[in-house]
């Protein structure tokens, strides 16, 4: 059983998101869209069931998905 | 009449004399061997006990450090010893108020250590633990286990299988768990700015007897860490209920320095209580120093001038 809660991408999205990096500074890092970025971040507040990007990180770090 | 008396008052000295005598003279007498103790010389005591620091649980459900004695003998000897006292009624020996966290009945099973990585195998049992404790469970043996010399992580394992995640929440486990896995976690995190985690140490009393008590907390500040650690606990802060911390709230960092694994901490008077640096006070400061920074000594300065230096032991 897969019991990964991040993507691969989604993880790599929030690994930065954690060292206070923008969107901007995500999508130019990635190599992805602004807007990828920020479907990232939305697709993993959604599943987590929280309402914004800082629960999302409390969360994951919680939950050991992100390290700091 | 008269001469029975004086003769009983010689028979009474005379026979406190002889007490006195045998007092004095036999000791010497035992001493002229060459093999008696004197209480000048050096007393070589044959033991194997030695004393190590594990984190047992307390009344409010915080790891608290404590000392123990261990046999002095194999790594794999001292490991056991640790999870013995780690195991709910397992061990006689531990303080009260406090008791041990893993599960009554698991075993470990075995220990293999490889690149100062001790991985132990435990018994099912281990897995019965009540959602509210599973995370601690990991800590206490975490961070009891990588207290020992020449170990730097543990891998857990049930029954042969890696322990990919915790029991009943299913949060994930690192491979390797070291002191960045955290303790007696806090979360106080608002935004995404300056996200950064620190270890405080604080001060519990529990049956009057005060632990160490270890929190790492995750929190939104972008100053450097040492700042972090002295104004945390110069604020007094209680945590919750019982955790405290004996840094006077007027204490100021003047300055630090880094160099050589040495960390040189430059404080204002007002860190003093009584005109006196408290042992809590530089023990708190300096176990969150080696915690959170690669550092082997800290050194406490009070206006400049050296007070005492601290070692991580």
């Amino acid at each position: 059983m897969n019991t990964k809660i991040l993507t691969k991408r989604e993880h790599e999205v929030f690994s930065l998101l954690i060292m206070n990096k923008t969107t901007k500074d995500i999508a130019k890092k990635l190599g992805i869209s602004e807007k990828t970025v920020r479907n990232h971040i939305s697709n993993v507040i959604q599943k987590l069931g929280v309402n914004g990007r800082a629960v999302a990180v409390v969360e994951l770090l919680k939950l050991k998905e992100i390290e700091l | 009449m008269l001469k029975r008396k004086a003769l009983r008052k010689i028979m009474i000295t005379t026979f406190s004399f002889l007490i006195v005598f045998v007092i004095c003279i036999i000791p010497e007498k035992i001493n002229s061997h060459d093999n008696y103790l004197n209480a000048g010389m050096d007393i070589e005591y044959v033991s194997n006990l030695g004393t190590n620091e594990i984190y047992l649980l307390g009344p409010n459900h915080y790891l608290v450090k404590t000392n123990v004695l261990l046999e002095e003998s194999t790594l794999d000897a001292k490991i056991r010893g640790i999870i013995d006292y780690l195991t709910i009624q397992k061990s006689t020996k531990i303080p009260n108020g406090l008791s041990g966290i893993i599960p009554t009945n698991t075993k470990l099973n075995t220990v293999e250590i490889k690149d100062k990585v001790a991985v132990l195998d435990f018994s099912k049992e281990l897995l019965d633990i009540s959602i509210d404790l599973e995370e601690r469970l990991i800590e206490a043996i975490t961070y009891s286990i990588i207290n020992l010399d020449d170990i730097a992580g543990i891998t857990i394992q049930v029954e042969g299988n890696r322990l990919e995640e915790l029991p009943k929440t299913k949060k994930k486990l690192p491979e390797i768990l070291d002191r960045n896995f955290g303790i007696n976690k806090v979360f106080d995190i608002d935004h995404l700015d300056g996200i950064q985690k620190v270890t405080l140490y604080y001060i519990d009393e529990i049956n009057n007897h005060r632990y160490y008590v270890p929190v790492t907390k995750y929190l939104n500040d972008d100053r450097e860490k040492i700042n972090i650690i002295i104004d945390h606990l110069s604020s007094n802060y209680i945590y919750e209920s019982n955790l405290v911390s004996l840094l006077n709230q007027n204490t100021e960092l003047i300055n630090y320095e880094i160099e050589d694994e040495i960390m040189t901490l430059n404080f204002n008077h007002s860190i003093f209580t009584n005109d006196k640096l408290l042992e809590e006070v530089t023990y708190t400061i300096a176990e969150s120093v080696f915690d959170t920074y690669d550092i082997k000594s800290v050194i406490f300065q009070v206006e400049g001038e050296n007070i005492v230096t601290t070692n991580k032991s």
